[in-house]
C-alpha cells in the first residue's frame, strides 16, 4: 500500500483515538478508493480530502460518545444573554458610564500600544534586522557622540571579524536636472554594498554592485513617481546632478526606509543614491582618512555567529589604532561603539513613549477599580434579587454566571468602543505627533494591536467582573432576601482598597502632568535671542563643481541675498549656515594669551553680516562683516565673550577655531553680538562664533537664505523663486518654510506629550473622583440601619455626617500620601522631558495633593449630606 | 445503559445506511462502502471521513460494536440498541411515506 503524506496529515486533524482506531484502515481505504478511480485520480483524491478534513472537524466540534444532557452546563446561555443585554438597557445611565469607562482605557491603551509597536518594538523591514549594527564614533571629551567616519575608516572596519559586511553612506544634497524642473535632492552617497546589506529588493533595474563605476544612481520610490512619473523605462535614463552625468541603474521599492540615527531634526527621506566618486568639491570623503572626511555613517552587518560584544571588540581596536594615527582623536577620546542598529534608532524615543504607556495603563486601572466600583453597588442593591433567585431553585453558580456576563457584556460592548476609538485615534496620529517619534507614517492598526485589544478585554472582564461578582454570590445569599437587616461588609475591604490605589495613581499622573504644564509654561516664555515671526527661509545647494571655492560661491549667496532684499515687501535678507533649529555645527574654541586655553565647544556659523538684522540679532560692541575684511574674522556671541575675556573688550583680540577641522585658525574679534539659543530652547544659550560666508561658503550642501518680509509665503514663494532663477537657473529653490515652524517642531514634543498626559491625568482624576464617591455612596448604603438606629437614638445628624467625612477622609489621605510617593518615584522617568523645573518641585506636589484631595472631599459631601438628611423612621420601617 | 438517538433527530444518511448494512450482517469499513455503493446504484458513495465517523460515533454510542478483527480491519456487527434505533427510524421514514402517498405526493404502488 502506497502511504500518502496528505492523508496522514489530514489524519493529524482527528482526535487520537480516532486516529488510532481507523487511521490505517481508512489510509489502505483511499489508497484503493484512488486506485480504482483511475483517470478521475485527482478528483477523487480531492472529494476524499474534503470529505476527511469534514469528518475531523465535525468529531472535533461535537466529540463521539454519549454527549451530557443539553443545557447541563451551557444551557440557557442564550436565554441569559437576552436578560443580560435587557436589564442593562433598562439602565442607560449606568451601562453607558461603564462601556464609556472602559473604551477610554481601552481606546487609549490599544492606540498607544500601536505606536508603541510600530514605532518601537517592531523590527525594520530589512533582511535579518537584528544582525544589523551601527557603528557611532563617541569623543567625549568634546561631547561628541554619533560622530561619523571617513571612506578610510570604512576601510579599516571592514576588516573587523565579526562582520559579514560593512558599509556606509554619506548624506550631501545636490540639484538633480534632467528630470522635470531641476530640484534640490537628498542624495545618499553609499559605498557600493550599503543597500544589499540592509537586504532590500530593487522594484525595478538593480542595487549598486561594490565595483560599479562612479556615475550610476538609484532612485527610491517617491523620487521615480514624482520626477519621472513613474516611467518603466527609466533604467538606463540619463540625468545630471550638480552637472555631472549619471545613469540610473534601478529603483527602489515604495516604504523602503533608509533608518539611521539621523542628526537633522527631521530625518530625511533620500532620494538618490549613488555610489562612491570624487564629484565633490570638499575633498574626498572616500579615499581620504582623518576628522575633516567624517562624512559616512556606518552600519555593520554580523555573521551569523558572532554577537554584538564581538563586533564592539573588533572596533575597539580600530579604534585604538586610529587614536595612535590621529593626534586629534587621541586628543577628544576617540572610541567607536557598536549599537544594535533598531535599539539606536529609536533610543530617542523609547523613555518618552514608555513613560505614556505607563500613564495610560494606569487610567485603564483606575477605569476598571471604578467599574468593579460601580458593579459592587449594583451587586449590593441586587441582594434582593439574586436571593430571590436562589430561593427558587437557581444555583449560586448560575447566578455567578448571571453576574459574570453582564460584566463580560459591558466590558466586550467596551473594548468595542474602544478598539473603534483606537482606529480613529490612529488615523489621527500623524497629524498629531511630532516627527520626534520615528516612522510615525508607518502607523496603522494590525492584527497584534487587536490581539492586544482582545487580551485587555479579557483582562479587564477579569479585573471587574470576577470580584464584585464572587462577593456578590459569597456566603448565604438567603440574607439578601430576609432584608439587609444583617448589614453585610459587601467586600469592604477590596473597596478600600480600589478607593486608596485610584487616589494614589491619579495623583501620580496628576503631579507629573503639572510639572510639564509648568515646564512647557517655562519654555513658551524663553527669549531665544531672536525674532522669527515674519521670517521665511528657504535653501539653495550650489555644485562645487561649477562654483569655485570660496571666492564664486560667496559671490553667489551674496547675489542671491541682494536680489532678494530688493524685492518688493522685503525687510531685510540674510545667509546662514547651518540653518537655526535645523542643523548644528559645533567645533572647540581656543584663545592663546599666555597659554593655549580651550573654551570648550562652541556653535559655528557661516552668515553674512546682513543676518543679524534679519533675524534682529543686536550688535553689541565692535562691527559687522563688509566688503574688504580679510578672511579670518569674525564675530562672536556676549556669552562666549564672556567666557574668553571675562570683563574685558574682545574687539582686535585673536580667537583660535576650527571651522574646517584640523589645525585651529587664528580669527581676528571684530564684534561682538547678543547670544542666541540656537540648538535647544531647552539650554542656555551656547557661544557662538560666526564667520564671513563671503569667504567660507559651503558648496554642496543647502545653505539657507532668510528673508524678512511680512508678505505672505503664497506670493513670495514665486517671486525668491524666480530671483534665484535669474542669478543661476540651474540651481533650485529648496524647502520654502517660515523659520517658526522649525522651532515649533523643538517645542512640538513636549507639547505633544504634555497634551496627551493632561488627557491621561484629567480622566484619570475625574475617575478617581467618581469612583469615590461611588464607593462612599455604597459604603453609606450599607450602614443606614445602623444610621438610622443612631439618629434615632438621639445623635446628632451633623455627627454622622462628621462621621462619614471622617472615614472617607482617612481613605484620601492614604491614597494622596501614596501617590506623592508614587510621583517622586515617577518624577526621575520624567526629568529629562522637565525644563527649569525640578522634577520634586514642592509647590506642584501641594497644589496637584490638595487639588485631588478637594475634589474627592467634594465627592463624598454628597452622601455625607444625604445620610444626614435621612429620617430613622423611614429607614428603620423600610427594613 | 446507552442512550437512543433522540427523536427529533434524524439518522444522518451514512448512520442510516450504515445500520442497515450491517443488519444484514458484520462487515468492515471498506466492505460497508462497497455494500451502500451497490445497493443505491452507486448514487451514495461514503467517503472515508463521512464513513469512518459515523462508525466512530455509533461505536461510541453503542449502536455498533466491533467483532475480533481480520487483520488490520476492523468487522463490526449491529447491536440490540442499534437494531431498536434502526427500526424506530425506518417506521418513521414508513409513517412519513405513508402519510405522503396518502396525500398524493408521491404516486401510490400500483
Amino acid at each position: 500500500m502506497k502511504r500518502r503524506r496528505w492523508v496522514d496529515w489530514l489524519l493529524g486533524v482527528y482526535p487520537e483515538p480516532f486516529r488510532r482506531a481507523h487511521g490505517s484502515e481508512i489510509a489502505e481505504h483511499v489508497d484503493e478508493t484512488l486506485r480504482a478511480a483511475g483517470v478521475r485520480r485527482p478528483w477523487v483524491a480531492c472529494t476524499v480530502a474534503l470529505d476527511l478534513l469534514r469528518g475531523a472537524l465535525r468529531l472535533r466540534v461535537r466529540p463521539a460518545g454519549p454527549q451530557l444532557p443539553v443545557g447541563s452546563r451551557w444551557g440557557g446561555l442564550g436565554s441569559d444573554l437576552r436578560v443580560t443585554v435587557r436589564t442593562l438597557l433598562k439602565q442607560p445611565g449606568f451601562s453607558g458610564v461603564v462601556v464609556g469607562t472602559l473604551a477610554l482605557g481601552v481606546g487609549m491603551n490599544a492606540a498607544l500600544f500601536s505606536l508603541l509597536e510600530q514605532t518601537v518594538f517592531q523590527p525594520f523591514d530589512y533582511e535579518d534586522p537584528d544582525r544589523l549594527v551601527y557603528l557611532s564614533a563617541e569623543m567625549p571629551v568634546d561631547e561628541i557622540s554619533n560622530a561619523h567616519f571617513s571612506g578610510g575608516d570604512l576601510r579599516d572596519l571592514r576588516e573587523v571579524g565579526a562582520f559579514e559586511g560593512v558599509e556606509g553612506v554619506a548624506l550631501i544634497r545636490q540639484n538633480l536636472h534632467g528630470a522635470g524642473l531641476p530640484r534640490q535632492v537628498a542624495v545618499g552617497w553609499a559605498s557600493g554594498g550599503f543597500l544589499e546589506l540592509l537586504g532590500v529588493e530593487p522594484e525595478l533595474g538593480r542595487l549598486h554592485t561594490p565595483d560599479d563605476p562612479p556615475g550610476t544612481l538609484v532612485l527610491s520610490s517617491a523620487l521615480w513617481s514624482g520626477a519621472f512619473d513613474s516611467d518603466p523605462d527609466v533604467l538606463g535614463r540619463s540625468v545630471q546632478l550638480d552637472g555631472h552625468p549619471y545613469t540610473v541603474v534601478g529603483v527602489l521599492p515604495a516604504g523602503f526606509e533608509a533608518h539611521l540615527p539621523w542628526s537633522d531634526v527631521s530625518p530625511p527621506d533620500i532620494e538618490v543614491w549613488k555610489n562612491p566618486d570624487n564629484f565633490w568639491q570638499n575633498g574626498d570623503p572616500w579615499g581620504a582618512q582623518g576628522p575633516e572626511f567624517s562624512l559616512v555613517q556606518v552600519v555593520g552587518r554580523l555573521r551569523p555567529d558572532a554577537a554584538l560584544v564581538d563586533a564592539q571588540a573588533g572596533v575597539d581596536r580600530v579604534g585604538e589604532s586610529l587614536r595612535a594615527r590621529f593626534p586629534a582623536f587621541e586628543e577628544a577620546g576617540f572610541h567607536i561603539v557598536a549599537h544594535d542598529l533598531h535599539d539606536r534608532v529609536v533610543a530617542n524615543a523609547r523613555p518618552l513613549l514608555v513613560m505614556l504607556a505607563g500613564s495610560v495603563l494606569a487610567v485603564l486601572l483606575i477605569g476598571c477599580a471604578n467599574v468593579a466600583g460601580l458593579l459592587l453597588v449594583r451587586g449590593h442593591r441586587r441582594r434582593r434579587e439574586i436571593g430571590l433567585r436562589v430561593a427558587l431553585g437557581c444555583s449560586t453558580a448560575r447566578v455567578g454566571r448571571l453576574l459574570m456576563m453582564e460584566s463580560a457584556t459591558l466590558a466586550a460592548a467596551g473594548s468595542c468602543l474602544g478598539l473603534a476609538l483606537a482606529l480613529w485615534a490612529v488615523g489621527m496620529a500623524p497629524r498629531w505627533a511630532p516627527s520626534a517619534l520615528p516612522r510615525l507614517d508607518e502607523l496603522a492598526m494590525d492584527i497584534t494591536v487587536v490581539a492586544f485589544c482582545g487580551g485587555l478585554a479579557v483582562l479587564v472582564t477579569l479585573l471587574v467582573g470576577v470580584v464584585p461578582s464572587w462577593i456578590a454570590v459569597r456566603g448565604d445569599p438567603g440574607l439578601g432576601l430576609q432584608s439587609a437587616r444583617v448589614a453585610g461588609t459587601g467586600g469592604g475591604a477590596v473597596r478600600r482598597t480600589l478607593v486608596v490605589g485610584q487616589i494614589a495613581t491619579s495623583l501620580v499622573l496628576l503631579v507629573s502632568a503639572a510639572l510639564l504644564l509648568g515646564s512647557t509654561a517655562r519654555l513658551q516664555r524663553v527669549q531665544p535671542g531672536f525674532d522669527a515671526s515674519d521670517v521665511f527661509t528657504f535653501g539653495v545647494s550650489i555644485p562645487g563643481t561649477q562654483y569655485g571655492w570660496p571666492e564664486e560661491a560667496g559671490a553667489f549667496y551674496r547675489d542671491v541675498e541682494t536680489h532678494v532684499a530688493a524685492l518688493p515687501g522685503v525687510e531685510a535678507a540674510g545667509v546662514v549656515w547651518p540653518m537655526p533649529f535645523a542643523g548644528s555645527w559645533s567645533s572647540p574654541v581656543l584663545i592663546e594669551e599666555d597659554e593655549r586655553r580651550d573654551l570648550g565647544q562652541a556653535s559655528y556659523r557661516l552668515t553674512t553680516e546682513q543676518y543679524f538684522p534679519t533675524m534682529r540679532i543686536p550688535l553689541q560692541e565692535g562691527r559687522l562683516f563688509r566688503e574688504g575684511d580679510r578672511r579670518e574674522v569674525a564675530v562672536v556671541s556676549r556669552s562666549l565673550a564672556e567666557r574668553a575675556w571675562p570683563g574685558r573688550s574682545p574687539i582686535g583680540l585673536e580667537v583660535l577655531a576650527t571651522p574646517w577641522g584640523g589645525d585651529p585658525v587664528s580669527f581676528e574679534v571684530i564684534g561682538v553680538v547678543g547670544d542666541v539659543r540656537y540648538r535647544d530652547l531647552r539650554e542656555p544659550p551656547e557661544g557662538a562664533i560666526y564667520f564671513d560666508a563671503r569667504s567660507w561658503s559651503w558648496v554642496d550642501w543647502e545653505v539657507h537664505v532668510l528673508v524678512r518680509s511680512a508678505v505672505a509665503p503664497t506670493a513670495l514663494v514665486p517671486a525668491l523663486r524666480s530671483v534665484v532663477a535669474e542669478v543661476d537657473p540651474t540651481i533650485p529653490l529648496a524647502h520654502p518654510a517660515p523659520l517658526a515652524d522649525g522651532i515649533a517642531q523643538q517645542t512640538a514634543r513636549p507639547r505633544f506629550v504634555l497634551t496627551l498626559l493632561l488627557a491621561f491625568a484629567g480622566s484619570a482624576a475625574l475617575l478617581a473622583v467618581v469612583g469615590l464617591y461611588g464607593a462612599i455612596s455604597y459604603a453609606v448604603g450599607l450602614r443606614r440601619r445602623e444610621f438610622g438606629v443612631r439618629v434615632a437614638l438621639g445623635s446628632g445628624r451633623s455627627g454622622i455626617r462628621a462621621l462619614v467625612l471622617r472615614e472617607s477622609g482617612r481613605l484620601i489621605a492614604i491614597g494622596v500620601a501614596l501617590g506623592l510617593l508614587g510621583a517622586v518615584a515617577a518624577s526621575s522617568a520624567l526629568e529629562a522631558m522637565l525644563f527649569e523645573v525640578s522634577g520634586t518641585d514642592p509647590a506642584t506636589y501641594v497644589g496637584a495633593a490638595l487639588l485631588l484631595g478637594c475634589a474627592a472631599l467634594a465627592a463624598t459631601w454628597v452622601p455625607a449630606w444625604r445620610v444626614g438628611r435621612m429620617d430613622p423612621v423611614v429607614v428603620l420601617r423600610n427594613d | 445503559m446507552p442512550r437512543s438517538k433522540n427523536p427529533r433527530d434524524l439518522l444522518t444518511p451514512a448512520a442510516l445506511h450504515i445500520l442497515m448494512t450491517l443488519a444484514s450482517g458484520s462487515l468492515h469499513g471498506y466492505g460497508i462502502k462497497h455494500a451502500v455503493e451497490e445497493r443505491t446504484d452507486g448514487r451514495l458513495s461514503l467517503g472515508p471521513g463521512t464513513l469512518y465517523e459515523a462508525i466512530h460515533r455509533m461505536a461510541a454510542d453503542g449502536w455498533i460494536e466491533e467483532v475480533e478483527s481480520s487483520g488490520r480491519r476492523r468487522i463490526y456487527r449491529i447491536t440490540e440498541v442499534g437494531r431498536n434505533v434502526l427500526t424506530d427510524e425506518l417506521s418513521r421514514l414508513d409513517d412519513i411515506v405513508s402519510y405522503a402517498r396518502d396525500a398524493d405526493l408521491i404516486p401510490k404502488p400500483t
